[in-house]
C-alpha cells in the first residue's frame, strides 16, 4: 500500500535522507524508529507530499502527489496545526466539506467520543490544550477512513485514555485492512503490535525487522540497541554531510 | 554578577561565531552593511542640500507619534500580559539560580537594551529621506535612533511596573486608562484648539510641538525633545530631558522592587507566551503564532460550507468574522483605508497628481502586507497540501479572500479620493482597477517564488529579490501606461491606469501560470530551521 523506492532527500549539502526504500502493506503495521536526527520526521514528510524528493513514492500505485493518493492518506503530524479560529467540530466539517465526504457525521461523533472531545466541540483551536489538539488531529486524519495513514509521534501529549483509545484505533484499523506508518520513540508502546520495524540511523535505514525475524525472547527495543549501540556504531546518528 | 556577564559575552559572541558560519546570513549582512553605507554615502557626499525643507519640529512630531503608536502597544501588551524582557530560557535557569533578583533584573533591561537597538535599526536607513525632507545628516539620524532606543527602554519598564501594579485588578486596569486619557488631553486640547483658530494643521501641528504639554508628555515628550535638543546641538535642554528620563527609569525600577521583590511570577506569563509564540513558529504552526490576541472568542455562529477547494475560502470567510465582527474588513483594514484617506485630505491642495500618489504609496505598501492575509499562511499548514483536488484549484481559492478584501477597500480609497479631491470618475476608476490587478500580480509572484525557490530560501535575500521581480515586473506596464497616457488628450490621461491594469492582470496570469503544481514541488513553507 505504502511504498517508498529509492527516496533521498537533501537540503543543500545536508542530506536528510539517503536512498531509503521502504513498504507497508494493507493491514500492516510498519514501525520507524531511530534516535534523534536520523530522518524520520523529514521521510514521514516526503511520503506525505510536504516535501520534494529524489526517488518515488506511492499510495496503493498512485504517485504520492497525485488526487488519487490523497484521498487515500491519512497524516497525524508531529505537532499538531490547527486552525485558532475553528471549533473542534469544524476541523471536522472543513475535512469533510475538502474531502467532499458523505455520510461522515456518524463517524465523527464516534471519533469524537471515543477521544473525549464530544464536550469540547464548539472549543476553538486556540482555546485547545496541546493534548486535546493532538487528539482532534488525529480525529482529522482518521476521518476520510484512509487506506493507508501516516503517524508522527502520534503518543505525545496525549493522555492515558487517549493513549489507549488511539492504540485501540490503530488495532483496529489495521484489521480493517489499512496500512500504518508509525513513527515514535516510545518502542514499548508499539511493541504488541507490529508487522515491520525500520530502524534509521544516519539518514538511511539501518535495519529492516519483521516480528518472525526476532529470535529467542529478543525484543524490539533489543533490536533497535544493537542497532544504534551495537558494535561497529559510534552512537551518534548525525546525518550525512 | 560573574554568570550574568558570561552569558551576555559568549551569547553575543556566539551570535557573531554564528553568523560567520551561515554564508547566506552572512551575505545578508554584508549587503545591509554595504546598504546602509551606500546611503549614508548617497545622503552626505552625493545628495545636495534640497532647496526647501522641512521644519525641526516635524521630526520631532513624527518621532512623538511613532513613539505613542509603539509604546501604547508595548503598554497595553504590558498590562494584559506583562512584557516579555526575559526569554524562557532566563526563567528556567536564571530564576531559580542563586543570583540576586535585582541583578537579574538589571540584566534583563541591559537585554531589553539589546533589543530597542535592533527594534530602531530601520531609523539608520532613512538617512537619504532625512537628507531630502529635513536637510539634515547623518548625526541627526543617530540622534533620532538614540531617542527611540531612550524611549523603547522607558516603555518596557513601565509596562513590567503597569503589569506588576494591575495584574488580576480589573479596577486599576480601569484606573491606568482614565490616567493614560487624562495625560493624552492637553495635548489633544492644543492641538484643537490651534487647528481651530488657525484652520491650518500645520500651524497647529508647530504650535503643539513648541506647547509644555507636548514637551512633558511622559516618555514620548521626553524622548522626543531629547533628540531634538541633540540634533540641534542645545546641549542644555539635551540633559535636562535625559535626566527626566533617567529619574523615570530609576523611579520604575526602585517601585518595581518595592511592590514587589519577587518579580519572577509577574513576568511569567509574558515570557511563557513569548516562548509558546516562538515554539509555534518553529513547528510551522504560524496561524497559532501570529494569532496572539488573548481576547475572548464568543462561538455564536458555527458550521462551514463549500465542497473541495472551496472549503478553504468558506473556512477563510468563517475565520475572519470570528476574529472581528467586520470579517474580513478588520482593524487592519480600517487603519490602512483611514491613513490613505487622511493622505488624499492632507494633499489635497498640493499641485503633485494626488491619485497617482496615492496609487504609489498603496502599491509600495501591498508589497509587504499582502503577506498577512489568510491565503499564504494556509501554505504553512499542512492540510491545503493533501486536499485531494487540483492545485491550480486549491491556489485560486485559497486567494479569493485576499482578492475580496482589496476589491472593497480599493472601492472605499478612490471613492473618498475621488470625493476629496475631484479627481476625474476615469482616473478614479483606473486607479481602483489597476491597485487590484496589482494584488492579483503580487499574489502570482509569490506563488511563483515559492514554486520556483521550493520554499527553501534565506529570508533576507527572499525579500530582496522578491522587490526586484516586482518593479521588474512592473515595469513594461509603466512605461507602457506612460508612453500612452503622454500620447492623449489631457481629459483622457486616465487610461493610462487601463493600461497598467491590463498589464497588470497579463503578468498575473503568466506568474500563476509559472506557479503551477506550487503544492506539490515546493517543500511545505516553513518558519523552522532545517529539520531532520
Amino acid at each position: 500500500m505504502i511504498e517508498v523506492s529509492h527516496l533521498t532527500k537533501k537540503y543543500g549539502k545536508l542530506c536528510a535522507n539517503d536512498d531509503v526504500s521502504l513498504s507497508v502493506g494493507a493491514g500492516e503495521i510498519g514501525i520507524l524508529l531511530g534516535p534523534n536526527g536520523a530522518g524520520k520526521s523529514t521521510l514521514i514528510k516526503c511520503i506525505c507530499g510536504l516535501l520534494r524528493f529524489q526517488g518515488t513514492v506511492t499510495i496503493a500505485g498512485f504517485e504520492n502527489h497525485s488526487v488519487q493518493a490523497k484521498r487515500l492518506l491519512g497524516y497525524v503530524p508531529e505537532f499538531p496545526a490547527l486552525y485558532p479560529m475553528l471549533t473542534v467540530s469544524e476541523h471536522l466539517e472543513f475535512i469533510a466539506r475538502a474531502y467532499r465526504l458523505e455520510g461522515w457525521e456518524a463517524y465523527a461523533e464516534e471519533l469524537l467520543r471515543r477521544f473525549e472531545l464530544d464536550d469540547k466541540r464548539n472549543k476553538l483551536g486556540k482555546e485547545l490544550s496541546k493534548g486535546m489538539q493532538q487528539k482532534v488531529s488525529v480525529c482529522c486524519a482518521l476521518l476520510p477512513r484512509p487506506a493507508a495513514v501516516i503517524l508522527d509521534e502520534p503518543l505525545v501529549g496525549l493522555d492515558p485514555h487517549g493513549i489507549r483509545e488511539l492504540k485501540s484505533i490503530i488495532a483496529e484499523l489495521r484489521a480493517q485492512g489499512c496500512a500504518l506508518l508509525i513513527s515514535t520513540h516510545m518502542i514499548e508502546s508499539v511493541e504488541e503490535n507490529w508487522d515491520v520495524t525500520y530502524i534509521m540511523q544516519k539518514a538511511r535505514i539501518a535495519r529492516t525487522v519483521r516480528r518472525a525475524d526476532l529470535e529467542g525472547g529478543q525484543t524490539l527495543e533489543d533490536a533497535y540497541f544493537e542497532v544504534t549501540e551495537g558494535k561497529g556504531s559510534d552512537g551518534e546518528s548525525e546525518a550525512k554531510e | 554578577m560573574r554568570a550574568l556577564v558570561y552569558l551576555v559575552t559568549r551569547t553575543l559572541k556566539n551570535t557573531i561565531l554564528q553568523t560567520l558560519r551561515k554564508p547566506a546570513r552572512l551575505v545578508v549582512v554584508i549587503l545591509t552593511v554595504a546598504f546602509l553605507v551606500g546611503l549614508i554615502l548617497i545622503a552626505t557626499v552625493v545628495q545636495e542640500q534640497p532647496e526647501v525643507t522641512l521644519e525641526l519640529h516635524w521630526l520631532k512630531a513624527i518621532l512623538f507619534a511613532f513613539i505613542v503608536f509603539l509604546g501604547g502597544i508595548s503598554l497595553k501588551t504590558g498590562i494584559t500580559s506583562g512584557s516579555a524582557i526575559f526569554s524562557m530560557s532566563d526563567v528556567n535557569l536564571l530564576f531559580v539560580s542563586p543570583v540576586s533578583p535585582r541583578r537579574i533584573l538589571i540584566y534583563g533591561i541591559v537585554s531589553m537594551m539589546k533589543a530597542a537597538f535592533y527594534s530602531g535599526l530601520f531609523i539608520l536607513f532613512q538617512s537619504s529621506t532625512f537628507k531630502s525632507v529635513f536637510g539634515l545628516g547623518f548625526d541627526a539620524v543617530v540622534f533620532t535612533l538614540l531617542g527611540y532606543m531612550l524611549a523603547l527602554v522607558m516603555t518596557q519598564l513601565l509596562s513590567l511596573l503597569l503589569y506588576i501594579f494591575t495584574n488580576s485588578r480589573p479596577a486599576r486596569k480601569r484606573l491606568i486608562g482614565i490616567i493614560a486619557a487624562v495625560i493624552c488631553l492637553p495635548l489633544v486640547i492644543v492641538l484643537l484648539t490651534n487647528f481651530v483658530a488657525t484652520g491650518d494643521y500645520r500651524q497647529a501641528v508647530a504650535a503643539a510641538t513648541a506647547s509644555p504639554a507636548f514637551s512633558w508628555f511622559p516618555v514620548a515628550g521626553w524622548a522626543s525633545e531629547f533628540a531634538i535638543a541633540l540634533i540641534s546641538g542645545e546641549y542644555g535642554t539635551m540633559a535636562l530631558y535625559l535626566a527626566v528620563s533617567a529619574a523615570f527609569c530609576a523611579a520604575v525600577v526602585v517601585l518595581i522592587n518595592i511592590s514587589n521583590v519577587d518579580y519572577y511570577e509577574d513576568v511569567l506569563i509574558a515570557s511563557q507566551t513569548a516562548f509558546e509564540r516562538q515554539r509555534a513558529l518553529k513547528e510551522g504552526n504560524i496561524q497559532s503564532a501570529t494569532d496572539t490576541s488573548a481576547k475572548k472568542v464568543r462561538v455564536k455562529k458555527t458550521g462551514l460550507t463549500g465542497a473541495g477547494a472551496s472549503a478553504l475560502f468558506y473556512k477563510h470567510i468563517r475565520e475572519a468574522f470570528r476574529k472581528n465582527r467586520l470579517g474580513l474588513w478588520g482593524v487592519g483594514s480600517i487603519v490602512y483605508v483611514a491613513v490613505a484617506v487622511i493622505l488624499a485630505f492632507i494633499m489635497r491642495r498640493s499641485d503633485s497628481p494626488l491619485i497617482l500618489i496615492l496609487l504609489q504609496g498603496l502599491m509600495w505598501a501591498q508589497m509587504f502586507l499582502i503577506g498577512m492575509g489568510s491565503g499564504l499562511k494556509e501554505l504553512y499548514m499542512h492540510y491545503i497540501y493533501l486536499i485531494p483536488e487540483s492545485s491550480l484549484s486549491k491556489i485560486i481559492w485559497n486567494s479569493l479572500e485576499t482578492v475580496f478584501m482589496v476589491l472593497v477597500e480599493a472601492a472605499v480609497i478612490f471613492a473618498a479620493a475621488g470625493l476629496i479631491s475631484h479627481a476625474p470618475v476615469l482616473d478614479l476608476t483606473g486607479a481602483c482597477l489597476a491597485y487590484v490587478l496589482y494584488n492579483f500580480l503580487l499574489l502570482g509572484i509569490n506563488y511563483s517564488s515559492l514554486r520556483w525557490s521550493g520554499g527553501v530560501m534565506n529570508a533576507g535575500l527572499s525579500i530582496v529579490l522578491y522587490i526586484v521581480i516586482v518593479a521588474v515586473s512592473l515595469l513594461p506596464g509603466i512605461i507602457a501606461a506612460i508612453i500612452i497616457a503622454s500620447a492623449l488628450p489631457p481629459q483622457l490621461t486616465g487610461l493610462g491606469y487601463f493600461i497598467l491594469a491590463a498589464w497588470e492582470l497579463i503578468a498575473g496570469l503568466a506568474f500563476f501560470a509559472l506557479s503551477n503544481g506550487i503544492l506539490h514541488k515546493c517543500d511545505m513553507s516553513t518558519m523552522q530551521q532545517v529539520e531532520r
